[in-house]
């Protein structure tokens, strides 16, 4: 009994070990691909920039853009310099094509063991792509949630916080559940939630706003039946419209 | 009535159809340039033109044809315009088509009219277009009457600012008309085409552009002269449009105004110190809040509820607390401490030059602390209507004694702020 215990611990320290050799040249790969690539996309980074500064890009570039735009190549780079972008760009670039190089040989030394190549390389990527999809969602519904919030403000509804909310909440369940249903968790369930959640916070948004608005509903309703009859014009009476109250105040 | 070959430009054509008692090859002494004046204002215009230049050589550039007969002196150009019809200030299309057709006709100055209003008396169109004086004039605005009513925006923002940052003491920097010499428009045709390029509506800044270039400015009273009208419902995308335009030039032309210059502010005695941020509660009055006050106050009121987490990201603490006390503040006794609305403006200035915020949501952020501004000078105005125009002249002072403020804060926009 001891001996044959002893035996399968030894089989399955022996299998560990082998599936570890098997497995670290695969990383030793991907890192050195990886900083190989990195070192190549530092030193094409740092030779493009020398050669952007020694150009004057950044002046070039600004001289012919024009003014009073709100998107310009500056606005979207680090410190307002197109050049600092464009070398990131390569740098970020070279780094990428490091990964993707050293995921391949990574796959490529699995080739004999295809099993945990299967389960593991699709699942790293499904995950990427989910965190991605979280990322994304999230930028979204602050951007979202705040146009929502400005706007309101400025139309003077007084729900303007509740509805910059519901909008929020709106775009990140719609992303939990695109990462969840991306990395193929729960199923049908998640589709469920989903619905029930999504079609909650728009059937919680709709009431709010309907009954927030009733009064102004009300008054709108009031003043067309309050309006008095207005006689059909006839030629020696045209019909004039009465002018509407106007504020006191002039912005512009 | 000669015919000239059609001078092609980079925004639009200008057909020389007519001229009327002399060689169309003279040199003219003023160009006029209507922008885009509805039929019947432009005959309007040219009638006034004719009294007030008889004897002088001007041509004249107008989407319309040529009045039919054309007055002696005048000659006429039509021009097929990329600019947008009906705008209601001169826009970056008007002052590179204008310096286009001043390049053309060796004009030495241009007169751009941009509002059909019955201000263009003759008396008027002469007073805006006399440029004699010690020094040559490159730039002559006009004005109302001191106590006319004049927009808020221009009281709050575009006047103050100016006359802080380019020492330009120019009641109007938004011109909706301007005399302007050949080398001033040179120039604004210059900064006008890359602006066009991005949009024909893009407004420019003649008056800080001609304080950076040293040019002259002279400002004008007319009497009876009014300002368009634009559209209150557009109110919104207005506002924005005009506060980004102004923003983006101030931060174009930073380094002119950051630079130490001699430049004393002159409201010193006027109002209390900068340390002051914090504003002591003006005295309760016991005139009654109109509704309009009223409403504006609420509006304020459920903005500091919603925005407080935007603005936090803007304002430094000093102006939050001063913000949190005005949110609180009776509206009997409502009021944005000039001090304080020229902090504001300076720090969403930087802010939108820093991108702390998407440069939409930081001018829709900063839409309801203009209305608490429009609140609290509507309550002075109805409390006083000295006090109301005390209170403009004020504003203006604050920001020139805060102007040290703006230029360590673009400096080291990353130091505490109190």
């Amino acid at each position: 009994m001891g001996q044959q215990i002893g035996s399968a611990l030894r089989q399955s320290m022996h299998r560990v070990v082998l599936v570890l050799a098997n497995f670290l040249p695969g990383i030793a790969a991907f890192l050195l691909a990886v900083v190989f690539f990195t070192l190549i996309g530092w030193g094409l980074s740092v030779l493009l920039r020398r050669v952007l500064v020694s150009v004057r890009f950044d002046e070039r570039l600004a001289s012919r853009q024009p003014i009073n735009t709100n998107a310009s190549v500056a606005d979207w780079s680090p410190s307002h310099s197109p050049t600092l972008l464009a070398s990131r760009f390569v740098f970020w670039g070279c780094v990428l094509i490091g990964v993707a190089v050293g995921l391949s040989a990574f796959d490529a030394s699995y080739s004999a063991n295809s099993t945990i190549s299967i389960f593991l390389l699709p699942y790293v990527t499904h995950i990427t792509g989910a965190v991605l999809i979280v990322l994304a969602g999230s930028i979204l519904a602050r951007f979202l949630a705040r146009s929502v919030l400005i706007g309101a403000v400025n139309a003077q509804m007084q729900y303007a916080r509740f509805l910059s909310l519901g909008v929020k909440w709106l775009v990140l369940v719609l992303a939990g559940a695109m990462a969840l249903d991306h990395l193929q968790v729960g199923g049908h369930i998640v589709e469920l939630a989903f619905g029930i959640l999504f079609g909650g916070i728009v059937l919680t948004l709709a009431l709010a706003i309907g009954l927030g608005s009733r009064d102004l509903v009300t008054r709108s309703i009031e003043r067309n039946i309050d309006r008095p009859f207005v006689a059909k014009p006839t030629e020696s009476q045209p019909l004039t419209e009465p002018e509407p109250a106007r504020s006191k105040l002039r912005h512009f | 009535m000669a015919t000239s070959p059609m001078l092609e430009t980079n925004h639009a054509s200008v057909t020389t159809d007519s001229a009327a008692g002399e060689s169309s090859a003279t040199t003219p002494e003023l160009l006029v340039w209507l922008a885009g004046q509805p039929g019947e204002a432009s005959a309007l215009t040219v009638s006034a033109l004719e009294a007030a230049f008889a004897g002088s050589s001007i041509v004249v550039i107008s989407p319309e044809p040529a009045p039919s007969p054309l007055p002696p002196g005048m000659r006429w150009g039509v021009r097929h315009t990329l600019a947008p019809q009906g705008a209601w200030v001169l826009t970056a299309t008007d002052f590179a088509e204008a310096a286009h057709a001043a390049r053309d006709y060796d004009a030495p100055y241009a007169l751009l009219l941009g509002s059909h209003g019955p201000w263009a008396t003759p008396g008027a169109l002469r007073k805006l277009a006399d440029t004699s004086g010690d020094r040559p004039v490159d730039l002559v605005t006009p004005r109302p009457m001191p106590g006319e009513e004049q927009g808020l925006v221009n009281a709050a923002l575009l006047y103050p600012l100016t006359r802080a940052l380019f020492a330009a003491d120019v009641h109007y920097p938004l011109p909706t008309d301007a005399l302007l010499s050949r080398r001033l428009l040179e120039r604004l045709g210059t900064v006008a085409h890359r602006s066009a390029s991005a949009a024909n509506d893009a407004m420019l800044w003649p008056v800080s552009e001609a304080a950076v270039a040293g040019c002259h400015i002279r400002e004008v009273t007319l009497e009876g002269y009014t300002l368009p009208h634009p559209p209150e419902s557009t109110f919104n995308e207005l506002f924005t449009a005009v506060a980004a335009s102004l923003f983006a030039d101030i931060e174009t032309k930073a380094s002119y105004w950051q630079r130490a210059r001699i430049f004393a502010p002159t409201g010193a005695a006027g109002i209390p110190s900068a340390q002051a941020g914090i504003p002591h509660p003006p005295p309760t009055s016991a005139v009654e809040v109109s509704p309009e006050v009223l409403e504006l106050i609420d509006n304020f009121r459920l903005a500091y509820k919603s925005l407080q987490e935007l603005w936090s990201l803007l304002l430094p603490p000093q102006t939050l607390l001063a913000l949190k006390r005005l949110s609180l503040a009776p509206p009997e006794s409502f009021s944005v401490a000039p001090q304080v609305w020229a902090r504001i403006v300076y720090d969403f200035a930087l802010a939108y030059r820093l991108r702390t915020l998407n440069r939409g949501h930081l001018l829709g952020a900063f839409t309801p602390l203009y209305m608490a501004w429009v609140a609290s000078h509507a309550r002075a105005a109805e409390v006083d209507p000295a006090s109301a125009a005390q209170m403009m002249t004020e504003t203006a002072q604050a920001f020139e004694l805060e102007r040290g403020y703006v230029v360590a804060r673009w400096r080291w926009p990353d130091r505490f702020n109190p």
